[in-house]
This record gives structure tokens, C-alpha cells and sequence, in this order.
């Protein structure tokens, strides 16, 4: 059952980071203003944190999908939602009037609001907990590390 | 957790980062709307346009090397 669970939570997961991560890398200079809304990173490394946090995502997402190295991956995007959402927490709580820019393009494209508010903190913690569910399960189904294991055998 | 498990997700964590940190850095270098990630000084870097050679004091185009 739990191994059942542990592959939806991927193909959620995976999913989601993967599309948003694409949507990121289509276009960094958005990501580079969203990022300097935050007024949390020095702006020395703004530019790279653009280009590279978008294709972690993107590899991330797609590891987790295909069910490879998928605790390691699922480390991963724990630590970085936890970042996300102590950035969403900390605009919060300074009361600065932000785009979350989780979704990048996408959230324009198809109309839905993306703002760094509680229900983007609440979206975080709900994928933390997912992430903590595919670490912990002891077996995942329909991953490729398991097929590849059964094959070597 | 053991030590090997520890060691082998140290590993693949470190494998996942370099990997995104490769492609990144390659996808980023290749694409003509490549982000400028080192500012030399007194050089504009306005987004994805590159910088424009003059000659000094003529306002004339460089000739252009190679």
C-alpha cells in the first residue's frame, strides 16, 4: 500500500516540479525580478541562482517521476521547499506585496493566482509532507531503480 | 541510518546537483537569451543583447577579429 502511495506522491511531485521547472527556464529574466522582489539574496548571485534553481527543479522533478534515485531526489526538493517557503514566510511577515513566481509562465498562461501569500505556504507544507512520505517509503512502485535492481539479479 | 546508506545518498545528492549544475550552465552559455552571469565593469549588460564595440572617441564599429 505505502509503496502505492510513494508512487503517487512521485507522479504529483514530479509533475510539478518538472512543469514548473521548464516554465522557469523558458524565462529566467522574469525569474531574476521575482527573485529581486524577495530583497533576500545579494544581487551577486541572483543571476546564477536563475539559471540553475530552474534546471534542479527540472532534473529533480524528472528523477522523482521516473522513479530514479527518488529518496535522494525527494531529499532534495524537501530542503528546497523548505527555502521556499521560509522566503514566502519572511516577505509575509515583512508585509512586501510579491509575486510567489513558483509557476513561472505557467500561472499567466493559465490564468491562476501565484502570490506569496498563506495558501503558497500551505501548498509547501503539503508537498514537504508528501516529499518526507517517498523518502520514508520503504518500496516504491513502478520505479525504474526497482526494475533495474529485479534485472540485475 | 547506516553508513553505507548515508555515503551512497551523499553521493546521488552530490551526482544531482553537479548534474543540473552542468546542464544549466551549458543550456545557459548555448541560448541566445543566455542570462549574463559575470558583469565585467564599465560593460552594459542589458538582457541578452551584447555589449556593442566601438572604436574610442570615434563612435565607428571595431572592426571585427578573427
Amino acid at each position: 500500500m505505502a509503496s502505492v502511495v510513494s508512487f503517487f506522491f512521485r507522479v504529483i511531485m514530479g509533475g510539478i516540479f518538472l512543469v514548473s521547472g521548464l516554465a522557469k527556464i523558458s524565462d529566467p529574466y522574469r525569474f531574476i525580478l521575482t527573485m529581486r522582489e524577495f530583497r533576500l539574496f545579494p544581487e551577486v548571485i541572483v543571476p546564477f541562482t536563475a539559471v540553475y534553481l530552474p534546471w534542479l527543479e527540472f532534473v529533480v522533478g524528472l528523477f522523482i517521476l521516473l522513479g530514479l534515485m527518488h529518496r535522494s531526489s525527494a531529499l532534495i526538493l524537501l530542503c528546497l521547499n523548505m527555502i521556499f517557503t521560509a522566503a514566502i514566510v519572511s516577505v509575509m511577515v515583512r508585509g512586501i506585496d510579491v509575486d510567489c513566481g513558483c509557476f513561472g509562465l505557467l500561472a499567466d498562461m493559465l490564468g491562476m493566482p501565484d502570490m506569496a501569500d498563506y495558501k503558497a505556504v500551505v501548498r509547501n507544507i503539503v508537498f514537504i509532507l508528501m516529499n518526507v512520505q517517498i523518502m520514508t517509503a520503504r518500496k516504491s512502485a513502478l520505479s525504474l531503480e526497482g526494475y533495474l535492481r529485479r534485472k540485475a539479479r | 541510518m547506516p553508513l553505507d546508506t548515508m555515503k551512497k545518498t551523499i553521493a546521488e545528492i552530490l551526482f544531482i546537483l553537479l548534474l543540473a549544475l552542468f546542464i544549466s550552465l551549458m543550456y545557459n552559455t548555448a541560448s541566445p537569451t543566455g542570462v549574463k552571469l559575470i558583469k565585467k565593469s564599465g560593460q552594459k549588460t542589458a538582457a541578452g543583447h551584447p555589449p556593442t564595440h566601438r572604436l574610442l572617441g570615434t563612435g565607428r564599429p571595431a572592426p571585427l577579429r578573427g
